[in-house]
């Protein structure tokens, strides 16, 4: 059971409400119903006191003591009632005396006796032995003006049998009730929380690779197929916004190469005419080198957008990805070599990736040529490819200029460029970085910089590695070049 | 030969008709989709240059009616969108040939020689410029008689040059014959392997063969076109 669930947390709240109502409820009965039956009490205790007055002791002084002891017994049978009665005039003399009750729940003559007589009657709380006593003394005048005072009391035995069995139905009822109430709250939660789960579960699938992919939709008339309606027209502006970005970045590349052409095609039209000096060539030369760097850009940003979005279907094939390193590495040799560097490789066959080779390629090309741009004649690059644990580590590392500590942050970011007079020298479009990083990410990998300056710079490659079992020998370089080299078409 | 250019950008249209007609073509211009179908079902050309992106009826709608009226016209697609999908499309659709913009002029040209199958698909085995040969059996160079040893990369490259011999190819030409798609921009590597290529090939000869044509590329000299 999930204590931070919906369910849950609805569920207990609800039973806790209820417990609170049952708990008030149950005070206000047991305490209402405690202080009716004291009053009745009270009153019935009054009743027999006037009645005694009335019935009894109007005649008492014709008729003497023992008729009111006789009378008393008779009328109200103390002893075997329970009763308390006690009977005083008000010269102090007892005209009945209380007797202890058949069952001895008290010792009657343990009650005190009234100091003096009372004027106004009166409702006392007594502990004589075991049981409470409820004493009610009630002052009484006969005809005659003798003065009495006439005391009747009794124990709460009964009351509190009541109120006893009242407490036992709430302790006991109380909380099956809430527990009841509980489990029924959650099922009938979870019931209504069904919708939820599966539009969690479809949402968890959405990605951008397949953005027509929409919610469920209950047919319930509730909030859950309001909501569903509500995320799936959210789901539709997005797909419209992400649509409108993928046709925008094939829009700019349109837009900038219609340009790019007529520029590149009226240069090279000037310069294949052979009439115009080496100077005014080498000027022209020069702008369709710049009108060359520029396409290169704009290619490499729609390049960038598209592995942003997903575009592409990058985990195609299994990859050796040691194989690709290697004979990639061979075919960037002779660029190390221009400038003494020496290149070596330190790689673990048979680790298998799944992805693009083309891209996987365009990475080791990247990382490699910013090693030699950035190595001093005589350096030396480390091309090394292992596994380890589940991820298949590729890592470039060269004895460099390195990168200063405050740009290593920034080596990602799209134009940036740690040096910048530099590296405008070595005629890099400041994105090659962070093609290589967009495609690590569409592999479901990470790509890690560590440098120092004046030591050398490791860049750190990590993508999830899979067994080779389905892998497919690919073409060999030799192959490949043979295939290539006859004008296309023929 | 006669050539149908199809292109809306009247700048671009320019100097690919100029081109063309310096290269002795006879090329006509339409600037709409409209109008380049009237003139394609009308008369008859040798080859359609076809932008995709047109106003009235595009491209796409224009090979498809093309095709429906004559199957034989080789047609080249231009377009500024590189999407491998469309690319795949259009070539289904019956297109024989696909460029992306921007291009370089040699590029367009190698592409409409070789539809045209003007172009110098030369196959015999062995290669000559110059007193420069290449024997593609044996991968074997000699210059003026004497062996030269090349990589295979470099032979690769020297191949590719020898088989265009007299034209300019440009780097990105290079890298897609002889590298890979992965290379794609990454033109200081040609730059690298021509400067090897012409140590061995041209440095003891006064005669160089290997030219650079600056911001154009490289071509290897043929002697008959100077």
């Amino acid at each position: 059971m999930n204590r931070h669930s919906l369910r849950f947390r609805v569920t207990r709240w609800y039973a806790g409400m209820l417990a609170v109502s049952i708990l008030l409820f149950g005070a206000t009965m047991y305490f209402g119903l405690q202080s009716f039956l004291y009053s009745s009490l009270r009153n019935s205790l009054l009743d027999d006191a006037r009645a005694i007055g009335t019935r009894i002791l109007e005649d008492a002084t014709q008729r003497g003591v023992s008729f009111v002891i006789g009378e008393i017994n008779e009328g109200y049978a103390p002893s075997s009632n329970g009763l308390f009665v006690r009977v005083t005039r008000a010269d102090g003399l007892v005209m009945y005396r209380p007797q202890a009750p058949a069952n001895h729940n008290f010792d009657p003559t343990l009650v005190p006796s009234l100091p003096a007589l009372q004027s106004a009657s009166d409702c006392q709380e007594q502990s004589p032995g075991a049981q409470h006593l409820m004493v009610c003394a009630l002052p009484y005048v006969t005809r005659d003006h003798t003065r009495y005072v006439i005391e009747v009391g009794s124990t709460y035995g009964q009351i509190h049998k009541t109120m006893h069995g009242l407490a036992q139905i709430f302790w006991l009822g109380g909380p099956l009730i809430v527990l009841l109430a509980f489990v029924g709250g959650y099922v009938v939660m979870g019931r209504a929380l069904e919708p939820v789960h599966a539009l969690i579960e479809r949402a968890e699938q959405i990605s951008w690779r397949e953005p027509n992919q929409r919610l469920p939709v209950f047919d319930t008339g509730d909030e859950l197929e309001q909501l569903s309606r509500a995320l799936n027209r959210m789901l539709d502006r997005l797909e419209e916004a992400f649509e409108h970005i993928r046709r925008f970045s094939a829009d700019v590349s349109h837009e900038l190469r219609t340009p790019l052409t007529i520029i590149r095609g009226e240069i090279e039209t000037v310069v294949n005419q052979h009439r115009s000096s080496p100077q005014v060539l080498d000027i022209l030369g020069s702008a369709l080198e710049e009108a060359e760097r520029l396409t290169r850009i704009a290619d490499q940003l729609l390049v960038l957008s598209r592995l942003d979005v997903g575009e592409e279907n990058i985990r195609a094939e299994t990859v050796d990805l040691g194989l690709l390193a290697k004979s990639t590495g061979d075919q960037m040799r002779l660029l190390s070599e221009e400038k003494q560097l020496s290149l070596e490789f330190d790689i673990t066959p048979g680790v298998f990736v799944q992805g693009n080779t083309s891209r996987l390629r365009q990475i080791v090309v990247n990382l490699l040529d910013n090693a030699i741009k950035f190595s001093r004649p005589g350096g030396g690059i480390r091309l090394s490819v292992h596994a380890r644990d589940r991820m298949a580590v590729l890592e470039v590392s060269d004895e460099g200029v390195g990168i200063p500590v405050e740009s290593l942050r920034h080596v990602f970011e799209r134009f940036y460029r740690a040096d910048k007079a530099r590296s405008r020298e070595t005629d890099g479009s400041g994105l090659g970085l962070s093609i290589v990083e967009a495609i690590a990410k569409a592999h479901g990998g990470t790509l890690r910089v560590t440098s120092e300056e004046n030591i050398g710079t490791r860049v750190t490659l990590e993508i999830p590695r899979t067994d080779g079992a389905s892998a497919a020998p690919g073409p060999s370089e030799e192959a490949t070049v043979r295939r290539n080299y006859l004008p296309r078409p023929v | 030969m006669r050539i149908l250019l199809i292109e809306d950008e009247a700048k671009v249209a320019r100097f690919v008709e100029r081109g063309l007609a310096a290269e002795s073509y006879a090329v006509d211009v339409a600037r709409d989709g409209d109008s380049g179908l009237e003139l394609a079902t009308t008369y008859h050309y040798d080859l359609l240059i076809l932008d995709l992106m047109l106003p009235r009826i595009d491209g796409a709608e224009v090979l498809r009616r093309v095709r429906s009226h004559n199957r034989e016209v080789p047609v080249l697609i231009l377009t500024a969108r590189d999407e491998l999908q469309l690319k795949v499309k259009q070539l289904e659709a019956g297109a024989d040939d696909y460029l992306t913009k921007p291009f370089a002029f040699a590029e367009l040209l190698a592409r409409v020689k070789a539809l045209l199958r003007r172009g110098p698909v030369n196959r015999s085995s062995t290669l000559r410029v110059a007193d420069l040969e290449l024997d593609r059996l044996t991968q074997q160079v000699r210059r003026a008689g004497r062996r030269v040893e090349l990589t295979s990369k470099e032979f690769a490259l020297l191949e590719y040059l020898m088989v265009n011999a007299g034209r300019v190819l440009s780097r990105n030409m290079i890298i897609e014959h002889v590298w890979d798609q992965s290379f794609d921009g990454f033109t200081n590597i040609v730059d690298v392997y021509v400067r090897h290529l012409r140590n061995k090939v041209d440095e003891d000869h006064p005669h160089k063969l290997i030219r650079t044509v600056r911001g154009v590329g490289y071509k290897i000299l043929d002697e008959e076109s100077e």
